[in-house]
């Protein structure tokens, strides 16, 4: 047995202080025991140091203030990405528009017109994560900033504005209707807590389009997804530069497109990579004995640990039944995305991941399940 | 010998693990219908049809919960029957079940 030994905070200022009253000292410092408490305190602390030390020495340095500084944004307008996505091609602008947004609006403060006359297309989930962070900018400022909006040139994106409340968060009245079908089945839920009522606000439409035990792999997979929001998601700050209150949110979204249902679920939380290694020493430790910290190789390794990250081992399943629900269904596909990392698993292939420079700050998970697949199990 | 049919009786949405998650989590329905009905009754049935569906988080707190809150694996499994059309879940409960560890909460 080991015993562990806590000088720091038995001795202070070098050899001779002691918390101990009336004891000499002449016989050097006095030590003692770790309290159970205590070791597991100064164990978390060295792994969260540990892995902050780890991702710094991979990606950019500068902490995500100083890189929301370093970009030109001028004027009152923030102009809206020409697409709201994601996808490789697409995720570097539409994530450094959302962090001018954040800049302008969370830090500085400053009065802002969002202009979406530049915007062509806005995918389900982009259009979540941006819907996400515009939330949380509203609430943290609290009113405090005037911000108005310029209504898009593009008809269908006016629509999804309209039908997903972004054209009435900004004030903005309009005749525009959703009428179109791929854009009057766009269905939002919100929550902080975990309410398999709010799976019904946004898939009950789709019962006998899907089978019954899809619906059940769904439905658990989406409420472990909210567990895993209100259990891990927000236990550290989110690294946005912003000091924004902690709230244990989450959006969710359903579209249904081209005979295939997509649901994308997201919190802006601290991140799986960030995580994990608080909550899952022991799954944290192998992916440092293999060298991959990569933020993808981080999901990859939680998800096939069915890790959500705990201490406990009994807490584990979760991001394993988020991934299963796809699983026996052709054509079917699952993304986690994370910060920088994306795990991707599609039905009858290999799974895979990326890692990108730029981050999503949070966790965003997309489900797309063809709707033809009744049979499915 | 007490039925339980947790759509009915309990949520058509269970879900989350603690009670702090949600309206319906795991812990909720251990600490309101299971262990008051493994104390007093010798055959609890549990009825999981019905409901929307169930996550591990709250199958893994309701019913390996029990063994964290005292009850001895050999006794739940002697009383507790599960009727649900989708075996699997009967499987996942057994597991949660043995994996449990005495004394954890």
């Amino acid at each position: 047995m080991s015993l562990v030994f806590d000088i720091a905070s038995t001795c202070r200022g070098g050899v001779g202080f002691c918390r101990r009253k009336h004891e000499s000292h002449t016989k050097g410092p006095h030590i003692k025991l770790l309290s159970h408490k205590r070791k597991i305190y100064l164990d978390r602390r060295s792994r969260v140091q540990h892995v902050e030390r780890c991702h710094r020495s991979i990606y950019r340095s500068k902490p995500e203030a100083q890189y929301l500084e370093s970009l030109s944004d001028r004027g009152d307008t923030w102009t809206a990405p020409k697409i709201f996505s994601l996808v490789p091609a697409a995720r570097g602008a539409f994530l450094r528009s959302l962090a001018i947004l954040r800049k302008r609006i969370g830090l500085q403060r400053r009065k802002t017109i969002v202009d979406f006359s530049q915007t062509e297309k806005m995918s389900a989930e982009g259009t979540l994560l941006f819907l996400a962070e515009f939330k949380r900018l509203l609430r943290h400022v609290k009113g405090e900033v005037e911000i108005t909006g310029v209504l898009p040139h593009n008809n269908k994106v006016a629509q999804v504005l309209c039908q997903i409340g972004v054209l009435e968060l900004l004030g903005i009245t309009t005749s525009i209707v959703p009428v179109d079908d791929d854009v009057v089945n766009w269905k939002t839920a919100y929550g902080t807590q975990v309410e398999g009522k709010k799976y019904d606000d946004i898939l009950q439409a789709y019962d006998g389009d899907i089978a019954d035990l899809l619906q059940d792999k769904l439905y658990a997979g989406i409420t472990e997804a909210m567990t895993n929001v209100l259990n891990h998601a927000y236990d550290l700050p989110r690294a946005d530069g912003l000091d924004a209150a902690p709230l244990k949110e989450w959006w969710m979204f359903s579209q249904q497109q081209h005979g295939k249902l997509v649901i994308v679920f997201c919190d802006l939380g601290a991140g799986i990579p960030r995580t994990l290694p608080i909550k899952r020493a022991s799954v944290w430790r192998r992916v440092l004995s293999l060298g991959k910290t990569s933020d993808s190789d981080v999901i990859r390794y939680a998800v096939e640990d069915s890790v959500t990250r705990t201490m406990k081992d009994y807490r584990g399943k979760g991001l394993g039944q988020i991934v299963r629900v796809i699983r026996g269904i052709e054509d079917a596909e699952v993304h986690i995305c994370s910060n920088r990392g994306v795990f991707t698993e599609r039905h009858g292939a290999r799974a895979s991941n990326s890692t990108y420079n730029d981050s999503i700050l949070g966790t965003l998970i997309f489900w797309r399940i063809p709707l033809h697949d009744k049979e499915a199990t | 010998m007490i039925m339980i049919n947790v759509a009915q009786q309990f949520s058509r949405y269970p879900a989350g693990r603690f009670v702090q998650d949600g309206p319906y989590s795991g812990e909720y329905f251990r600490t309101k219908f299971l262990a008051p009905a493994l104390k007093a009754e010798e055959k609890v049935v549990v009825d999981l049809d019905g409901a929307r569906g169930y996550g591990s988080s709250f199958l893994e707190e309701a019913f390996g919960g029990l063994v964290r809150l005292g009850f001895l694996k050999d006794v739940i499994k002697k009383k507790l029957e599960i009727r649900a059309t989708n075996s699997s879940l009967k499987l996942e409960i057994d597991e949660y079940i043995d994996n449990a560890v005495p004394g954890g909460l």
